[in-house]
């Protein structure tokens, strides 16, 4: 069952993540995209990390993809500038490459490093635990990362300089 | 709060003062808009003060590693130091700077302390999570930084093309660090370290080694994007040229010097932190050595056929990271780890003056006259002798003449690649050095054999800002002759680094 | 049981679909999309990597994997925020998102 719904919810990540490169219309690429994000959570609800499952389909599909759609729609796309995927030779040639050597390198690194399930399970309590005691400097770190964004973010976006 | 705790936080302290400034600037910029400029510069430079105070203080005060992912050694120290000492003169400059608009003046203060900060964690940590943290509040203020001139298109081109790469080159390199962490199952560059060296003995080629070539080969891609390394430099000349000066002078000095810094920090922990991997090491630093030696090569080449002064800067800096590479191609060939290092940091050192000086000029003589290609650059030697005469200084710095401290770093650097059995990078190096010679003078040329020698007023700049920017270009250059003539002072620093 | 290796193969197809978004289109903000796609494929390594690796390390460095993909998503969501306000500066003005019309931007 639950292997049968991996290959389901992982052929669903695939397909829509296709969908999403090749959409011609930007729209349709940022709705085949929060289909993505959601077969995503869907997988991380299999591998039991549940807050992050939460997390992806919060900010994920909620937060950062709303975002997205509201520049494409702000930004008017003119149409002969919805190409869809370009081909090019080189390209293919590279993901190619990448593809063969990551499926060969990670071929058996399961056997390979004799794993056994880990018994933790991702909830909230969990994850908690080890990000206020062990990442207590980086969640310090988020702060001012996000308060850079959202100061460098006002400034750019202000109309005019009213001084 | 456990005493055991505070003494923790101690050590974070000039982080703390940075921090502190970029809530202050803040403050005093929505309290006093426009009209509080000068305060807003004042309060950022004292927090740079505060900060720098804070590292000048001997280490004991303070455990040397603290919460279990920062490490405040002496290598951790002398980064600090340049990023931050570099954050204060840039500021210095950016309050006087005529080419940026005055309402976005003051919020540039609190988000250059922001890029500090995230340089200064960034090459104290050894975990991947605090790594990507600090490396992105390094990185995501610089793209905001490059747009920062809103109604100039170039900025916001630079802006755009300096995000889309970095943000590409920061998802290679987090899928590197995932494939780290399923190697040895933990984030801790130095248990990385175990993991990777068991992996790659205990493995044949094909399984588990094919998993750490290409681990490592998809970080260093985001390295070698941050630090604008040949094949993943082409951001750098656009985003250099399009950018504020001020900002353009941040990139080159303190953003390539934490590149640097966590660059190193990463390769020693985890290929030098076990004394095995002899059949792995010298093939990474073969691969970095001709890294090097490209980056060099088409940075000196292609800064020749620039006229754009800060263009040509760019490409100039390219080809500087290019020798500092040699230095690390040094360290990771696998024979004396320490001799490469101590080349690299020396050569870092007088990279950080003579280009925070060079730019200097070029922001005060763009201040002035509204000098930005060579053409413009005509005869300016002899209506600003003093800004005209320090360029040219910094300028033979930078293309390794005596009697400049570019000069001994040069030649510690070709001295290390001699010794490490590296000869024909020792080679290339001197060849680039004569390569970097001829568009070095063409600037020299233009400001004192071009055009005719007649003054030109242009629109002089008062104020006891400028003092203190003219001071600081003089500063620099007093320390571009003095390291260069007695170099044993900034020797014993940078051996205090090693790490 | 899923084999650990099932996982790695779907985050290095994400990766490398993501990977032809940035290098085939040429809309800025299809190829910002791409990245975002590049960096969940990394997130589902590391979340397949945290549950399937506890034989060798510390027993309570488990969890590591999954609060590396929450700062992850943290930083996803700042670095398309500045994305999209430095697209948007530009773009309000220049009337295409076109990268080819960029000139600084071909690649």
């Amino acid at each position: 069952m639950e292997g049968l719904l991996f290959y389901v919810f992982g052929g669903l990540a695939i397909l829509t993540t296709l969908f999403t490169i090749s959409s011609k219309n930007p729209v349709y690429s940022a709705l085949w995209m929060i289909g993505s994000f959601a077969a995503t959570a869907a997988v991380f609800v299999l591998l039991e990390a549940f807050l992050i499952a939460t997390v992806e389909v919060l900010v994920y599909a909620g937060a950062i993809m709303v975002l997205f759609l509201f520049v494409i729609m702000m930004i008017n796309f003119k149409a002969e500038e919805q190409k869809g995927l370009r081909l090019s030779p080189l390209a293919v040639l590279v993901a190619l490459t990448f593809l063969t050597l990551f499926g060969r390198a990670v071929g058996d690194l399961g056997s390979a490093s004799g794993s056994k399930p880990n018994e933790l399970v991702g909830t909230p309590g969990a994850i908690a635990e080890v990000m206020f005691t062990r990442y207590v400097v980086p969640f310090e770190a988020v702060s001012m990362l996000l308060l850079a964004a959202i100061l460098g973010t006002v400034v750019l976006s202000r109309r005019n300089s009213q001084a | 709060m456990t005493p055991e705790l505070l003494t923790q936080i101690a050590a974070l302290k000039p982080e703390i003062y940075l921090t502190l400034g970029i809530v202050l600037t803040v403050i005093a910029d929505l309290v006093f808009g426009v009209r509080g400029r000068n305060l807003v510069a004042v309060l950022g430079l004292a927090a740079v003060g505060m900060a720098l105070w804070c590292l000048a203080d001997p280490a004991g005060s303070h455990p040397e590693r603290v919460f279990g992912m920062l490490t405040f050694d002496g290598y951790a120290r002398f980064f600090r130091a340049l990023i931050i000492s570099a954050t204060g003169i840039v500021i210095l400059h950016a309050v006087v700077f005529r080419g940026m608009e005055n309402v976005s003046r003051n919020e540039f203060v609190p988000m250059l302390l922001g890029t500090a900060l995230g340089g200064s964690l960034l090459v104290s940590t050894d975990n991947l999570v605090m790594l990507l943290l600090s490396l992105e509040l390094l990185s995501l203020n610089s793209y905001l930084l490059a747009g920062w001139q809103r109604k100039e298109r170039r900025s916001s081109e630079a802006a755009l093309k300096y995000l889309v790469y970095g943000a590409l080159a920061s998802a290679i390199m987090i899928f590197g660090f995932s494939l780290l962490y399923g190697i040895s199952g933990s984030l801790s560059l130095p248990v990385i370290g175990a993991g990777v060296s068991a992996a790659w003995s205990g493995g044949v080629l094909g399984t588990t080694q094919l998993v750490v070539i290409v681990a490592t080969a998809l970080v260093l891609v985001g390295f070698g994007f941050k630090i604008a390394a040949f094949p993943f430099h082409f951001w750098a000349p656009d985003v250099y040229e399009g950018a504020p000066t001020p900002v353009t002078t941040f990139l080159a000095v303190a953003s390539k010097a934490a590149g640097f810094g966590v660059l190193i920090r990463f390769l020693d922990a985890v290929f030098l932190g076990e004394a095995l991997n002899a059949e792995w090491l010298p093939r990474l630093g073969h691969v970095i050595a001709v890294i090097s030696a490209v980056t060099m090569t088409y940075g000196n080449v292609t800064a020749v056929l620039q006229r754009n002064v800060k263009r040509m800067l760019a490409y100039s800096s390219i080809a500087h990271a290019g020798y500092l590479l040699m230095g690390v191609a040094v360290m990771t060939s696998g024979l004396d780890a320490d001799i490469g290092l101590d080349a690299t940091l020396f050569y870092l050192a007088t990279y950080y003056v003579a280009t925070l000086g060079a730019f200097g000029c070029v922001m005060a003589l763009s201040n002035r006259f509204g000098a930005e290609d060579l053409d413009d650059y005509r005869g300016l030697g002899w209506s600003a002798p003093f800004t005209g005469a320090m360029f040219v200084l910094f300028l033979v710095s930078l293309t390794g003449l005596p009697p400049t401290a570019g000069f001994a770093g040069k030649v510690m650097l070709f001295m290390a690649s001699l010794d490490s059995g590296l000869y024909w990078l020792a080679v290339v190096g001197a060849i680039n050095a004569v390569v970097s010679l001829f568009y070095y003078f063409k600037i020299a040329r233009a400001m004192y054999l071009r055009g005719d020698s007649k003054f030109i007023a242009g629109i002089p700049d008062r104020g006891v800002m400028v003092f203190f920017a003219r001071a600081s270009i003089l500063a620099l250059g007093v320390a571009t002759v003095y390291y260069g003539l007695a170099f044993d002072g900034l020797k014993t620093w940078v051996e205090s680094a090693l790490l | 049981m899923i084999p650990l290796e099932h996982y790695l193969y779907l985050s290095g197809i994400l990766f490398t679909l993501g990977l032809c978004g940035v290098m085939m289109r040429r809309n800025v903000i299809l190829v910002l999309m791409s990245v975002e796609i590049m960096l969940n494929a990394a997130n589902i390594a590391l979340v397949a990597f945290s549950k399937y690796l506890s034989a060798g390390a510390a027993e309570s460095v488990q969890l590591d994997g999954q609060v590396f993909v929450f700062f992850t998503i943290a930083v996803a969501a700042a670095e398309a925020a500045v994305a999209l306000v430095i697209a948007m500066a530009l773009f309000r003005r220049l009337d295409t998102v076109n990268v080819d019309d960029v000139a600084n931007l071909r690649w």
